[in-house]
């Protein structure tokens, strides 16, 4: 298993649209991806799992990616975190 | 945050007939701007062009189309119940029975994830969906859309 901690940028946090880029890029790969926020987890392939985690802009989330793909899935994923989801601001 | 405090029974509609995402989005902006700040233009015009950035398509046969409003005073919900499933570019690939529409004020930020994760908890609920798609009127899938899947009790509370 591989894991890294990673702060959400984007001004609107984890919302709808984000919740569901993430999916996508998560369903490209074969490992598992479980997103962390305190005591939270959710499954990184569901878009209602994701929303659940009301992660706003400012806060620190753990990604965890599990399996054959595990490398490419973490450094893929937190990428995307880092890049905005791809938003502007 | 409480569903309760955005939904009203007047927002709530069983047996929606659409053939498409767009007729059904039309349908719900007409409906929903009854009553309100806003015309149903603008509502029709602003959840297009969400949809556009991205399906609003959660999976499970649920869709979220939302967007904020100038003319919107406060959060508004607004459940659909389509009397066919239709396509919404899923991620599953499963069609849509169910639209949950918010609109949004426009300068609304704090609630917007709080709004979004109140409501996943329930989708998130297989009891939640199959009591939303067997409601039979407007009245009973509004109090279909009430109920807590996390509390057992509140199916006979009510």
């Amino acid at each position: 298993m591989q894991t890294e901690d990673v702060t959400i940028i984007n001004r609107l946090g984890l919302h709808a649209r984000a919740a569901s880029v993430f999916v996508k890029k998560s369903a490209q790969f074969a490992s598992t991806v479980t997103v962390i926020k305190g005591d939270r987890k959710a499954n990184g392939k569901s878009i209602m799992s994701m929303l659940m985690l009301e992660a706003a802009k400012g806060t620190t989330i753990q990604l965890a990616t599990a399996g054959d793909d595990e490398v490419q899935a973490l450094e893929a994923l937190v990428a995307l975190v880092r890049d905005r989801f791809g938003e502007d601001e | 945050m409480d569903i309760e405090s955005i939904l009203s029974p007047e927002h709530t509609f069983c047996n929606v007939e659409a053939t498409s995402k767009k007729r059904a989005i039309e349908i719900a902006a007409e409906l929903l701007s009854r009553n309100s700040g806003f015309t149903s233009d603008e509502a029709y015009r602003g959840l297009i062009a969400r949809e556009k950035l991205g399906p609003t398509a959660l999976g499970n046969g649920i869709a979220l189309p939302h967007c904020r409003l100038e003319h919107c005073a406060s959060t508004v919900c607004g459940v659909f119940r389509l009397a066919q499933p239709i396509d919404f570019e899923a991620i599953d690939d499963e069609p849509v029975s169910l639209m949950f529409v918010l609109l949004f004020p426009h300068d609304e930020e704090e609630d917007h994830l709080r709004t979004l994760a109140m409501l996943a908890r329930r989708f998130e609920s297989p009891d939640y969906r199959a009591h939303l798609l067997e409601a039979s009127n407007d009245t009973e899938l509004y109090r279909m859309a009430l109920l807590d899947p996390g509390v057992e009790s509140s199916r006979h509370a009510l």
